[in-house]
């Protein structure tokens, strides 16, 4: 992962840069919490640098799609990852960590949010914890999980069940983890 | 709350197949979704970028039943797995022996030339047998070989895989024929957009590589070797010659190379195959079609390292799969020079390792496929080599040497030529025996006693403790001394020699001749085979420094050493596949099963060199070697000369002289018995 702070501490450092680390900006979640953040956390999230850009950033930003808890789990995200001095190996870490506590209904709502602030990193990162938590998961787990109602006949199902048996093997229990 | 589509879908990208397989039922929408073809190209580009993705195919015989085996071999956390792989029986009893070729998008192909093709998807264990090509040949021309190539067209989602065939005319030509099948339309079509612009080489068999949608080959064009290379999407021909200033191929040393996927490039390792420490270097190929000294890079060298013949690919990066000399697959890390031992073996020769990298990927159905065989996919990615050899071809349209077309060789092609060169040996379509393998089988089970006495005395025996040179020469005097003799007599001649010190060429050239005779006494014709010996030390000190000569011709300008015994020191002095080996047992044991005939008809050979040609028309090169003990010891036992053992033999059932040659209990035996009984 290439570094974000291109320019090392203390030498030649790009007095753009050295404004957005002062500068704060205001977050609002849907439930109304407001959020303080510096400028060069929160541009990690690419909707909310361009809304910066745009010059739409005046005072508090809302973020109507996002409840307070969520936001509060995000904001540690870029803070984490806007930190001076934080090496990629601290990043890796401190991402496994952050995902690796929380429920799938959270990990979802970090999905979302990260989706609609286009947060590439975090995005990564919880997809990834999804999709290891859902892989030895049986298909009526999936469908809980998701909110998903089966459209198949039980013949359709139980024809596919056989067809591909061994893919049936070694499922884990519904309970999650 | 649901997620919206595009995240779901990213997340199933990560999903390895199995969960997808499951998943699948989980509605219809999803269902769609992962049968999408753009859906399964991304999920194989996300799985094969993942760390531990990596498998690693290996086709083999199992060292009990004999079975033909593909294991996979993966990463299991810090550790590497290996498990077999079920292969469908009709697979196994189509394929007596399976080439695996690619992988490509997680596909392997399965070939057992010729026009056996299957393409097959190890991660959703699904496999689809291709249709026969029913595209005409070139007219009064027969198809003598061909090489196979798969890739995939990313643009049109197609799956593709190529032959290329090289057929002899009857007016001695040889013409290429290109065929490509396409999996959308489940059909063949003939290339003839491009002519194929290098010969691939005999061993390419370990050099095939897929990479940025290119097939390549190791390959020769006229003089220089080159990598052949067919782009599978725009479906061109390109040659990239091979870096300047390696190693001149074959030589003393029997230099050689393999061209192996590492990464994302192609890598080619040169070696010498004779070295008892061997050191492997590393090139990287950086772009395919750049002229020889730009387009590679140097890399570093593995070795030297001992206890190992040949690199089957790379694992994990860094470390590379190598055969041992006892031919188990070991692994070898060279940033701590640890080796591993995967505790994988094959049967003498037969361990035909696989290589490469294998991505799971989904499936994808195949339009019209019906029944259940058919039912397949593709999508998985393998890489797999044999020992199997293979043939060269020429160009285009090229006079071909007389003794490779009518397989009467009145002068043994030198080996340099033979080996690397034109091959006459790929079996043509109408000469296999039913059920050979059944056969070879069944007496390797009745074998497996290891009681003849071949298995302890035979020459290929000879001298197995000794240091490579002394080997060889111990090996080259114990087939001189092999000949009208039986096994425990030349055993007991080379036991002798070797307590005395006297075999080795200086020891043997000092050596008074009278004292060899002694020694060598009660072997045939003992005196003129330590006149014999006496001048073959000679030649060996004078020509190959003590060692014995490296190719047939140089063999066979020896005297005393015919035709046969030459191909014996060739195959176990120098683990050299030269042709079968055929003495009185291979020879009265082929005729026996019906397995050979003089050219164009059905009469038994009447030579042992007749029967090589035949049995070489359709015997797969990897049991060239194994059969030769395999059927001496066979004949010492129980398919003897006189009387064979039929009530104990358990493949009498496809033995067309079982029972025909036990005569009744109170005849004579008749010493015509060889050469003169009809067996039919």
């Amino acid at each position: 992962m290439a570094r974000k702070n291109r320019n090392p501490v203390g030498k030649n450092v790009d007095p753009e840069a050295q404004k957005k680390k002062t500068r704060t900006l205001t977050l609002k979640s849907s439930d109304g919490q407001e959020f303080s953040i510096s400028e060069s956390a929160a541009v990690l999230s690419i909707a909310i640098e361009n809304m910066v850009e745009d010059d739409c950033a005046g005072g508090v930003i809302p973020l109507p799609l996002v409840d307070g808890g969520t936001l509060a789990r995000v904001i540690t995200y870029l803070n984490k990852h806007a930190e001076d001095g934080a090496s990629d190996e601290e990043k890796r870490k401190f991402d496994e960590e952050f995902v690796s506590g929380m429920e799938m209904g959270v990990l979802f709502d970090v999905v979302l949010a990260a989706n609609y602030l286009d947060i590439r990193g975090l995005l990564r990162e919880v997809r990834r914890r999804i999709a290891d938590r859902m892989k030895n998961k049986s298909v009526e787990w999936v469908r809980k999980t998701f909110h998903i109602e089966s459209d198949f006949t039980p013949e359709e199902e139980e024809q596919m069940k056989k067809e591909f048996a061994w893919a049936w093997e070694g499922v884990d229990s519904d309970v999650d983890d | 709350m649901n997620l919206p589509e595009d995240v779901t879908i990213e997340i199933l990208t990560r999903l390895p197949v199995r969960s997808l397989i499951r998943f699948k039922c989980v509605c219809k929408s999803w269902n769609l979704h992962l049968k999408n073809p753009t859906f399964i190209s991304k999920h194989h580009q996300t799985i094969s970028h993942k760390d531990g993705s990596e498998v690693l195919l290996l086709s083999r015989r199992d060292t009990i039943t004999n079975k033909r085996v593909v294991s996979m071999l993966r990463h299991d956390g810090n550790d590497t797995n290996l498990a077999d792989q079920d292969l469908p029986t009709f697979l196994n009893d189509m394929f007596g022996h399976v080439r695996l070729i690619g992988p490509c998008q997680g596909v392997v192909c399965l070939f057992g030339f010729p026009d056996h093709i299957a393409l097959w998807n190890p991660s959703i264990r699904d496999f689809k047998k291709l249709p026969l090509s029913q595209l005409p040949r070139p007219p009064n021309a027969k198809v003598r070989g061909g090489d196979l190539g798969v890739g995939f067209d990313p643009k049109t989602h197609d799956f593709k895989v190529m032959q290329i065939l090289f057929c002899v005319s009857s007016d001695c030509r040889l013409v290429y024929q290109v065929e490509i099948y396409s999996s959308k339309t489940n059909t063949w079509r003939k290339y003839d957009k491009d002519v194929v612009p290098a010969n691939i080489m005999y061993y390419n068999i370990w050099s095939t590589v897929y990479k940025n949608d290119n097939f390549c080959w190791w390959a020769q064009d006229k003089d220089v070797e080159v990598i052949l290379s067919f782009d599978m999407s725009r479906e061109t021909f390109q040659t990239t010659p091979l870096p300047s200033g390696i190693d001149v191929l074959g030589g003393q040393h029997r230099i050689t190379r393999a061209i192996l996927p590492l990464k994302d490039s192609i890598a080619l390792i040169v070696y010498h195959l004779q070295e008892v420490e061997k050191v492997f270097n590393i090139w990287i190929l950086n772009e395919l079609g750049g002229n020889g000294g730009e387009c590679w890079s140097r890399a570093a060298s593995i070795g030297p390292l001992s206890g190992v013949e040949r690199p089957l690919g790379f694992w994990n990066n860094n470390e590379i799969v190598l055969e041992s000399s006892s031919r188990e697959l070991v692994l070898y890390n060279p940033m701590n020079q640890e080796f591993k031992n995967l505790g994988v073996y094959g049967k003498r020769d037969r361990l035909s390792s696989a290589k490469g990298e294998i991505n799971p990927s989904l499936e994808t159905k195949n339009p019209g496929s019906e029944t259940e065989t058919d039912d397949c996919s593709k999508k998985l990615r393998v890489f797999v080599r044999k020992k199997r050899a293979k043939k060269t071809v020429q160009t285009t349209v090229e006079e071909v040497k007389d003794e490779i077309l009518d397989q009467k060789p009145r002068s043994l092609p030198e080996i340099e030529d033979f080996a690397y060169g034109k091959d006459s040996s790929f079996p043509p379509l109408l000469h296999t025996p039913a059920n050979w393998e059944k056969v070879l089988e069944g007496i390797r089970t009745m074998r497996s006693s290891e009681n003849a006495p071949v298995d302890s005395m035979g020459c290929e025996k000879a001298g197995s403790s000794l240091p490579p040179k002394e080997r060889r020469f111990a090996v080259l005097v114990s087939s001189l001394l092999s000949s009208q003799t039986k096994d425990h007599v030349t055993h007991g001649a080379i036991q002798r020699l070797l307590q005395n010190n006297l075999l080795t060429a200086e020891a043997i050239d000092k050596a008074d001749e009278g004292t060899i005779k002694d020694l060598i006494y009660p072997v045939g014709f003992y005196s003129r085979k330590a006149s014999n010996m006496k001048k073959i030390a000679k030649v060996c000190l004078s020509k190959y420094d003590g060692d014995i000569p490296s190719t047939l011709e140089g063999l066979l300008q020896l005297p005393g050493i015919g035709p046969k015994m030459a191909h014996l020191v060739m195959n176990v002095g120098w683990d050299n596949v030269q042709g079968i080996c055929v003495d009185t047992h291979v020879h009265r044991i082929s005729n026996r099963l019906g397995w050979v005939s003089r050219p164009g008809t059905k009469q038994r050979t009447s030579t042992p060199e007749e029967t090589r040609e035949s049995l070489q028309l359709w015997l797969p090169k990897e049991e060239w070697v194994p059969i030769n003990p395999l059927l001496v010891g066979f004949g010492q036992t129980i398919c003897t000369p006189l009387r064979p053992r039929c009530g104990i033999c358990t493949i009498s059932e496809f033995c067309p002289s079982a029972f025909k040659e036990t005569p009744s209990p109170s005849s004579t035996p008749k010493k015509s018995h060889l050469n003169k009984r009809s067996l039919l």
